[in-house]
């Protein structure tokens, strides 16, 4: 009986998944939503795990531990926003960050703030605007990236009611190996629309929370807000394109160059 | 997570002795101590935050080596 509930449940997850996802292309869904980045760890345990961290710097260690507290610090301060309508989404960092502030560069770097993830469901296509040693590039990313494994495990999140899912991001490494992270994300079908933050998606709901490998920074959404009218998106002008791959390959170059200093 | 530390380590490691058998002119030395301080600060950021991506270690290595250049090395 209560493998037949599971399964029950579990098919109840699909039926409605299935249901919301193929009326979202008749609606008019648009919104923007704020993700903000969060800990799941204190600042203590953060130190703690600094400190473990960093045994091999030395005299440089103090160094180091200030340098990471203050980019920890304005991680949690960052706004990204998600605008969407029925058939593309665009994703940035909010803040005007300036140039010239170390934690704030290393900040962004370590949460891909740089770049900005634009979707297009008509065109199947996900482009990923970067800037690389002065270059604006359009970096043409592969279009299905997940495949998602959807549980019947829920929670509300705000007034909606979301559904855990889980998927496998196969990542290149700084050499060029391949790695791999497990995603768990929580979408709602309340709001149909198959997009979430830093270009993962492609769920039947929208993300609304996301963490990555066994990272203590998840993202979440801070503000959402629904729009009557279509919004108007698009990848901001410019750029020089080029495929994933390639670009892959270039920083993979750069990276082994420089360790062979 | 201990494997992932662990290959980052041994990728670090092999940088660094790299670095240790470089011969250098004077006139590298300046450079090869922000290498070095950068591949340290590396480590200890893999460390902490897992292996990265292409991408990011790119992007952190540069705006670290950026930082040692501009401020680390003058004296």
């Amino acid at each position: 009986m209560k493998i037949f509930n599971s399964f029950l449940s579990y098919a109840l997850v699909i039926v409605c998944c299935t249901v919301h996802y193929h009326t979202f292309g008749q609606q008019n869904t648009s919104g923007k939503v704020i993700y903000k980045i969060g800990f799941s760890s204190n600042t203590a345990e953060r130190s703690t795990r600094m400190k473990e961290a960093s045994t091999n710097m030395g005299q440089e260690q103090d160094n180091f531990i200030a340098i990471m507290s203050e980019v920890n610090e304005k991680i949690e301060q960052y706004d990204f926003e998600l605008q969407f309508n029925s058939s593309s989404s665009l994703y940035r960092l909010r803040n005007e960050v300036t140039g010239d502030n170390l934690s704030d560069q290393l900040a962004i770097s370590t949460v891909g703030g740089n770049t900005i993830y634009f979707k297009d469901l008509k065109q199947r296509s996900r482009i990923e605007q970067r800037r690389y040693s002065g270059q604006l590039l359009n970096v043409i990313m592969e279009y299905d990236r997940f495949d998602w494994t959807i549980t019947p495990e829920s929670k509300m999140i705000d007034q909606y009611l979301c559904y855990k899912a889980k998927a496998t991001m196969v990542f290149t490494g700084k050499f060029g190996e391949e790695l791999s992270n497990q995603i768990t994300a929580w979408f709602t079908t309340s709001i149909p629309a198959p997009y979430g933050p830093q270009g993962i998606d492609g769920l039947p709901g929208l993300i609304l929370e996301l963490s990555i490998g066994e990272s203590d920074r998840y993202i979440y959404a801070s503000k959402i807000t629904l729009l009557p009218s279509s919004l108007e998106i698009k990848l901001p002008k410019g750029g020089k394109d080029i495929p994933h791959e390639e670009y892959q390959k270039i920083l993979v170059q750069e990276n082994i160059r420089r360790a062979k200093y | 997570m201990k494997k992932l530390i662990l290959i980052c380590a041994i990728s670090l490691a092999g940088i660094v002795s790299v670095n240790a058998n470089t011969s250098n002119t004077p006139d590298d030395l300046v450079r090869i101590d922000c290498d070095s301080w950068v591949d340290g600060f590396m480590l200890a950021y893999e460390n902490f935050n897992g292996c990265q991506s292409a991408e990011n270690y790119n992007n952190v290595y540069s705006n670290m080596m950026d930082y040692c250049t501009e401020n680390l090395n003058e004296n």
